[in-house]
């Protein structure tokens, strides 16, 4: 599913975000990035949707090779990428409902598919009743959930979240990430960089550590501190 | 793209209009302002060189025949002069009209008994004014031209003022619209800059460039359409005002008109409307969809 092979990320500033980073990432798994402020987990993510290329080193996301990806075929990428951020990024102008029926306009889906659709994934993130709401109305929490229904809206078969619980009180946070959890076991690849030690302790899942740039440890059904 | 679509991107476009209300309002306004300043600087000109064109045209050639040329002759030359290349028109003017008329322009004159003195004359009018010296030269080749006038001093006068309106007038509209065009695509800029966050929102989400630019740019054109539709009423009461103190002050000034028609005046500013705008925000946007 994903693949870095010896990615390097320099930034034309002179900070070498990520440095001979290998990892793969499997079709289903479930997998936490952690690490202090500052050591790579966004850049990460980022090179999984484009957002940034590696100075150095091939990344291949769902049998693409980022490196040589024609920009017109971005769009398309991340169409099969669900992306959920700290910051929710909803469009402030437009209504849950609308934020839903955009990310599915954008694949070209009929009205009638979008009618259908978004009940279920409003219902599946337990958001219909504040479907007509603009993101300024809603908590954070209901915010996450909402930017969590548009990344999975069209059923992507991967999902990138970067510190979804970020802005979230514990038990708001928790129930993201039981949310995600559920995602993944519907079949969706989810990889999710995060500081909530409790939750990743909880989960025990993988667990990918980075310490300024580098991975330090990479371990199946870990917490957020070494066992060893 | 399908139909489905392009009417989900127009529709967008209004949306985003409505909901982004006092955006819309600066935007417009600052169109519409610039354009109404445009167009009416333009008119003015082409008021005033229409103006100047008028007076030039009044200049004539008088052409005096000799006294002893007899009516069939005159009405020869007048045939020959009418097929000199750049003569207008010719009138013939023959001494019995001119006589009674001469008397009665100084009746303190006593001409009881004295005979008819005056030449028959030819009125030249000739079509461009800056060939009349040359037109002038020709017709006092004919043997029965006593004497010709071309009044070449005024005419060059009224011709260099003509010349300055129009060469002023065309630097000046240059000027005035690039200093448009510039405003006009600073507020569709603006209007685009405070959505880049959407903009990057929406190629999260996996939208094409093109699918975020065609809402955009139908934005521009509404907004310049709007605007040239509101500078189009502003230079519209301007002119029906102009034109009242003038008919009250300057009677004579009444027929002076920018011989421009509402509907052209009109077609011109959405032109320049739609295109500056859809032109502006697409220029705009690329910035923000470069990545
Ligand atoms: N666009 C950029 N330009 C220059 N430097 C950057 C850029 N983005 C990140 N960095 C630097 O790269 C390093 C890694 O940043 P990154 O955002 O990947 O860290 P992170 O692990 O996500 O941190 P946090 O936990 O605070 O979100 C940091 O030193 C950061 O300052
Ligand atoms: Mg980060």
């Amino acid at each position: 599913m994903i693949d870095f092979q010896d990615v390097s990320v320099l930034y034309p500033n002179g900070v070498r975000a990520l440095d001979g980073v290998n990892v793969t990432v499997q079709k289903g798994e479930f997998a936490f990035i952690v690490g202090a402020t500052g050591s790579g987990k966004s850049t990460l993510l980022k090179l999984i949707y484009r957002e940034e290329l590696p100075t150095q080193g091939q990344v291949r996301v769902m049998g693409d090779d980022l490196t040589d990806l024609h920009p017109g075929a971005v769009p398309y990428l991340r169409r099969k990428i669900g992306i959920v951020f700290q910051d929710f990024r909803l469009l402030p102008q437009k209504t849950v409902w609308e934020n839903l029926a955009f990310a599915l306009r954008v694949i070209g889906a009929p009205s009638r598919e979008i009618v259908r659709r978004i009940p279920e994934i409003l219902d599946l993130v337990s958001l219909t009743h504040r479907c007509d709401a603009f993101p300024h109305q809603l908590s954070g929490g209901e915010q996450q959930r909402a930017s969590i229904a548009r990344a999975l809206v069209n059923n992507p078969p991967l999902l990138v979240a970067d510190e979804p619980t970020g802005n979230l009180d514990p038990d708001t946070s928790w129930d993201i990430i039981q949310l995600i959890s559920r995602i993944n076991i519907r079949g969706a690849t989810v990889l999710c960089a995060t500081h909530d030690r409790e939750i990743v302790d909880k989960m025990r899942r993988r667990v990918v550590v980075l310490d300024r740039g580098h991975i330090i440890r990479d371990q199946q059904r870990s917490s957020y501190d070494d066992e060893s | 793209m399908n139909p489905r679509s392009i009417e989900f991107l127009i529709q967008e476009a209004f949306v985003g209009v409505r909901r982004n209300g006092l955006m819309a309002v600066a935007s417009i306004s600052t169109i519409a302002l610039s354009l109404a300043i445009l167009a009416s600087f333009c008119l003015f000109i082409f008021g005033a060189h229409r103006f100047a064109q008028n007076e030039l045209n009044k200049f004539e050639i008088a052409v005096y025949i000799k006294t002893n040329t007899d009516k069939t002759a005159v009405a020869s030359l007048a045939e020959q002069v009418r097929g000199i290349p750049d003569v207008r028109s010719v009138i013939v003017y023959p001494k019995e009209q001119a006589w009674p008329e001469f008397k009665k322009s100084l009746p303190h004159i006593d001409t009881a008994g004295l005979n008819n003195p005056l030449p028959d004359k030819l009125r030249v009018a000739v079509r461009d004014q800056r060939r009349t010296t040359k037109v002038a030269d020709r017709i006092r080749q004919f043997e029965e031209v006593d004497a010709v006038q071309d009044g070449r001093t005024q005419r060059q006068y009224v011709l260099a003022i003509t010349d300055f309106v129009k060469w002023f007038g065309i630097i000046a509209s240059f000027a005035l619209l690039t200093a448009t065009i510039f405003i006009i695509s600073n507020a569709i800029r603006l209007t685009v800059f405070v959505r880049r966050r959407e903009i990057r929102i929406m190629q999260m989400v996996g939208a094409t460039n093109w699918f975020i630019r065609i809402p955009l740019v139908i934005e521009g054109v509404i907004f310049g359409a709007s605007g040239a539709l509101i500078a189009f009423g502003l230079v519209g009461i301007g002119i029906t005002y102009l034109s009242s103190v003038v008919a009250r002050v300057m009677p004579m000034m009444q027929t002076v008109s920018t011989g421009v028609g509402r509907n052209e005046i009109l077609a011109a500013l959405m032109t320049g409307g739609v295109v500056i705008g859809a032109a502006g925000s697409f220029v705009s946007i690329r910035r923000f969809l470069k990545n």
